[in-house]
């Protein structure tokens, strides 16, 4: 599960559009789930950008029906109903106009109808925007069970960073229409360490931690001590590092913590960095 | 084709069940009707003679006066309505071909405007057979039936593109029934000014959607039905091919901001 963020107008929804389909992009090209033509990935994807747009006059149940025969070609009920229960749209909900709905109902439909089909790539837009705290939770917890499915990527972007920390597996920052950094989120926020690694091998060690989305960074030899490899993990995690070389045959020979930090490995540090905005705490002048 | 066919019927599943669409419904049926009873009543009770060539002519004179605001109407239900409050979204975000989203569209509302002229023209059937016959005159009848479906296709490929163009209820419904009505006021006025002038509307006008539509209403005498039918149908290939265009190129961005 990515996490895509951004700072207002920098291009998130544009993007998640594009690869939606719903806009044209002015310049490059496009290629979703392995494939050039985009019309045939969308038939393997399900998206819920900006905010749910069905049928006004259609209930809950009647719009997932519609979706259903348009997509799949036909209606099957029992399918609907277990979109419905999966997203908490049971019972007399799920007879309610779409346009007598809650803020709340109408986004766990939107997200019903993003699930339908059972789609290898979910394109999530801001899916708490406008829901009371309570909601937020509500959704927060429903997609999180979502990504936790296997075979299934979800794109989710938002502008709370805690959102993404507590729903997503890594992160992706875009500002002005520009991808700035990208990461893993392996743990809660908070305490990080910095693990120093030293293998026969530090190039192909990188290569392979890289390869599967660490945060690294490459250490040359200094006060006696040779080249290492430092990756970021949150306190706990470190095995997972370990584990990751070791399925690609790679065993360090020198594994040291550096103490824990709260500050630069949170992704309000990196967040606030990649956005080119200096923290409070380091005593930099924050520009925009 | 079969994907444009399999669209129309979700199309359906929505349509029917708004109720704009069965008050439009009602109203179109009812208002011919009425037409048609009124006339049946005054020939049965002998109140005033019947005038008219036909029965079933009155009856495709009925359906060409309310058809064409029929037709604008039914592409802001089918075409506007999705566009402007952003289900359209929905309809292509998997990938379904836009040709074949607006061919369902648009097949579903040259259905329904065929189903209007069939019913109104059995409505009329059925009437007929409380007059005389020399009333049943059922060739000229069909013929002009057949006219009335024709130009409502023509109203509704306009409507078709005046949805795609701007992607608003408001503006398809507003212009569209603007220029019914400019049609049908400016028209004689046209030809008035025009006599005084010795400047001839009618052959001017006879080439373009004015004067086609005008023609296939019975209000021309200009040009045979032989030639209404193929520019009738360059006027549909050229607005639905603009449609087209303009759906494909146009970013459907309304009804997400």
């Amino acid at each position: 599960m990515l996490g895509l963020l951004g700072p207002n107008g920098s291009g998130k929804t544009t993007l998640l559009s594009i690869l939606a389909g719903f806009i044209a992009s002015t310049s490059g090209g496009l290629r979703l789930l392995g494939e050039t033509d985009h019309r045939q990935a969308l038939a393997r994807t399900g998206s819920l950008i900006s905010k749910p747009l069905f049928w006004p006059h259609l209930t809950c149940r009647e719009n997932l029906r519609c979706m259903q025969g348009i997509f799949a070609g036909a209606s099957n009920l029992d399918s609907v109903e277990l979109l419905l229960t999966q997203v908490g749209l049971e019972g007399d909900a799920a007879d309610r106009k779409f346009g007598h709905c809650s803020t709340g109902m109408k986004q766990r439909l939107g997200i019903a109808a993003a699930l339908m089909g059972n789609p290898h790539l979910v394109f999530l837009d801001e899916p708490t925007t406008g829901l009371d705290p309570e909601g937020m939770v509500e959704i927060r917890e429903l997609v999180r069970s979502l990504g936790k499915q296997e075979d299934r990527t979800i794109i989710m972007s938002s502008h709370l960073l805690n959102e993404v920390e507590q729903t997503c597996d890594s992160y992706a920052i875009i500002f002005r229409g520009n991808l700035v950094d990208q990461g893993t989120l392996v743990g809660p926020s908070g305490t990080f360490v910095a693990l120093q690694l030293e293998t026969t091998d530090n190039e192909l060690a990188a290569q392979v931690l890289e390869s599967v989305g660490w945060n690294i960074s490459r250490v040359p030899p200094r006060n006696g001590r040779p080249a290492c490899l430092e990756v970021e993990t949150a306190m706990g995690e470190e095995w997972k590092v370990a584990r990751d070389l070791a399925e690609r045959g790679i065993y360090p020979s020198a594994m040291q913590k550096e103490k824990a930090q709260d500050g630069p490995g949170s992704l309000e540090q990196k967040y606030l960095k990649a956005v080119g905005r200096a923290t409070p705490s380091s005593g930099q002048e924050p520009h925009v | 084709m079969f994907e444009a066919l399999r669209l129309t019927r979700w199309e359906w599943f929505r349509l029917w069940r708004r109720l704009p669409f069965l008050v439009l419904a009602a109203l179109s049926l009812v208002i011919p009707c009425l037409v048609l009873l009124v006339k049946v009543i005054q020939e049965v009770g002998w109140t005033s003679a019947f005038i008219g060539s036909g029965f079933i002519e009155l009856a495709a004179a009925s359906a060409s006066a309310v058809s064409p605001l029929q037709a604008v109407v039914l592409a802001s239900f089918t075409h506007a309505s999705d566009l402007q409050n952003g289900s359209m979204r929905t309809l292509t975000s998997r990938g379904a071909p836009r040709a074949c989203i607006l061919a369902a569209k648009t097949l579903l509302a040259s259905a329904l405007l065929l189903s209007f002229h069939v019913v109104l023209l059995a409505i009329a059937a059925a009437l007929s057979a409380f007059l005389p016959p020399q009333f049943q005159a059922w060739r000229e009848g069909l013929q002009a039936i057949g006219v009335s479906f024709l130009a409502s296709l023509l109203y509704l490929s306009l409507g078709i593109a005046l949805a795609h163009w701007r992607q608003s209820i408001t503006f398809t419904v507003g212009v569209g029934l603007a220029i019914v009505f400019a049609e049908s006021i400016l028209l004689p006025i046209a030809n008035t000014v025009g006599a005084f002038l010795e400047w001839p509307v009618r052959e001017v006008t006879a080439w373009t959607l004015w004067g086609i539509t005008q023609g296939l209403q019975g209000d021309s005498t200009l040009l045979s039905a032989a030639w209404y039918i193929p520019i009738v149908a360059v006027y549909i290939g050229a607005l639905l091919g603009l449609s087209l265009q303009a759906f494909r190129k146009f970013d459907l961005r309304a009804g997400a901001e």
